[in-house]
């Protein structure tokens, strides 16, 4: 479960990304994210996963009150929690397959059942034929997925995703959400952001809406 | 805890074979690291072989007091109870005049020597053996000694004895300032070593943490890496002192002949080697410690 009881984001410099925000997304729903460019959805993903601090309010994620985490604690947090980057983050210098194992090597999973599991998520996103390119040499929809397929390898309870289907032409964005839909099918809560909501109607699920840090309604 | 060491492992195996990949790199830097120890584990050596050596042979330095020519019975006696009275003479014997000649003439085999000479022309002396053998109170004692009525002058025996221990405590000292001065070279050198390594992974660095990863597990890798390249060196470097014992006791040995002594230079023994390796150990990963702590405290701040 994901909580914001009274969450405020502030940035260094004073410009206030969100302003007391408070709602909860219960064990095992999918939930969309709207708003324009600049809304607060980014800052409001990495609330939730521990990579921004609340400034002030209470973000409780898995039972746990990530406002009063310490900051070493942090880590273990999103080890449960897997994350689609907006810019994807992946690591250029190594292999597909190289790329998913990092989420199992940094749980310390075991490397003989690591691999299978990589194979199992390449597979998943389609991929597994790709398992020995790099990455530089996947096609923009190839890297969404990849980065995909890393996010959940590690079989996160939360999977976030920021823009998951920006710069994807309509075809290959249906293709995403639908594998979005068959992890929350599976019990995964799965929370996804998109500045363009024409693909969120489509799946009639719950779509909080921002603006300027707040709820737009 | 199995999980935990296997982890441990894994690290370990991982930053060994990331050492074996580059190995031009890595053997540059094992040289200058190896260099760096081997140069104090050398002269370590060199001192404690010689110190042992010397040691064996077993000389006590002796004052000996030589009376003026004039000096009469009361004189000697003077001498004799400040002697017996004195804290810093461990024991003394008196050399009668009359006796000494006859030793000498003994020791030549030239019978009725004096007989040629007019009278006799040894002086009356005392061989003393001081207590201490500090440098300071063998000088004190020698001038304090020569101060007495009716001595001629106090000669010091196996002075070179003297010296040579103040040269080995000299050749510690050195040692000593050596260790310290290339341990905190082997700190730095391994600090810029990691330092680069972390520079050039920074995006995976920043990446993992991202996805979850603690401070020990960025840390891990590093600090394996500098343990293997903090006990390659140290086992490079014993190889190191080893082959120049090697070479240098030939030497050593011919010039130690002449004098009709025996002297070898040592190697290490087994507590010494894995001293070697647990100090090299320490030095490296306090060093790989220093970078990948500051990198962690930089990355906090953004
Ligand atoms: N690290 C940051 N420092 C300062 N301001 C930031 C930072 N990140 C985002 N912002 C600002 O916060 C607002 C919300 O950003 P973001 O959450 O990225 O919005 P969105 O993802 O909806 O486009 C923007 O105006 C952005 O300029
Ligand atoms: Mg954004």
């Amino acid at each position: 479960m994901i909580q914001f009881d009274q969450v405020s984001k502030r940035y260094p410099g004073g410009f206030d990304a969100l302003k007391n925000l408070s709602f909860s997304i219960e064990n095992g729903e999918m939930v969309f994210l709207a708003g324009p460019s600049g809304a607060g959805k980014s800052t409001l993903l990495k609330l939730v996963s521990g990579i921004e601090r609340a400034t002030s309010g209470n973000v409780i994620v898995n039972r746990q009150n990530l406002s009063q985490l310490r900051a070493s604690q942090l880590p273990y947090v999103r080890q449960h929690i897997g994350i689609v980057f907006q810019d994807h983050k992946l690591l250029y210098d190594r292999s597909v397959f190289d790329n998913v194992m990092l989420p199992l090597d940094i749980i310390g999973f075991d490397r003989r059942d690591a691999a299978r599991r990589v194979r199992a998520a390449l597979d998943k996103v389609g991929l597994l034929n790709k398992e020995k390119s790099m990455p530089i040499g996947l096609s923009g929809g190839e890297q969404q997925r990849l980065c995909i397929a890393r996010a959940v390898v590690h079989r996160p309870s939360i999977l976030l995703a920021d823009e998951p289907s920006a710069n994807l032409d309509r075809a290959y964005a249906l293709d995403i959400m639908e594998l979005f839909k068959s992890f929350h099918q599976v019990g995964v809560t799965v929370l996804i952001s998109a500045h363009d909501e024409t693909l969120m109607e489509d799946y009639g699920r719950r779509i909080i809406r921002l603006r300027e840090g707040q709820f737009a309604s | 805890m199995k999980h935990y060491l296997t982890l441990h492992w894994q690290s370990a195996t991982r930053a060994l074979m990331h050492i074996l990949r580059q190995p031009l790199a890595s053997l540059l830097n094992l040289l200058m690291l190896s260099l760096a120890l081997a140069l104090p584990l050398s002269l370590y050596l060199a001192v404690q072989s010689i110190e042992d050596w010397s040691g064996k042979l077993n000389v006590t330095p002796e004052l000996t007091i030589f009376m003026e020519m004039n000096s009469e019975p009361a004189d000697l006696a003077a001498v004799e109870s400040t002697l017996k009275n004195h804290p810093k003479v461990g024991g003394f014997a008196f050399i009668d005049k009359d006796h000494a000649l006859e030793a000498l003439e003994a020791r030549n085999g030239i019978a009725g020597m004096s007989e040629g000479l007019d009278g006799n022309p040894l002086p009356d002396a005392f061989v003393v053996k001081p207590a201490s053998l500090q440098t300071q109170d063998l000088d004190l004692l020698q001038k304090e000694l020569s101060g007495l009525p009716m001595v001629e002058n106090v000669q010091f025996d196996a002075a070179w004895a003297q010296r040579l221990s103040q040269l080995l405590k000299l050749g510690e000292q050195l040692t000593l300032f050596l260790g310290i001065a290339f341990a905190v070279a082997l700190v730095l050198v391994t600090h810029n070593t990691i330092r680069m390594q972390i520079l050039a992974r920074r995006d995976e660095i920043n990446i993992s943490k991202l996805i979850g990863a603690s401070d020990s597990f960025i840390r891990r890798p590093f600090l394996y890496h500098a343990l293997w390249q903090g006990l390659l060196s140290a086992l490079l470097a014993w190889g190191m002192a080893s082959y120049l014992i090697h070479v240098a006791n030939p030497v050593l040995a011919e010039l130690a002949r002449l004098y009709n002594e025996q002297l070898a230079l040592r190697s290490l023994n087994a507590g010494e080697l894995g001293l070697l390796l647990l100090i090299a150990a320490f030095l490296s990963i306090s060093g790989a410690r220093l970078a990948t702590d500051h990198h962690l405290r930089q990355a906090q701040a953004h």
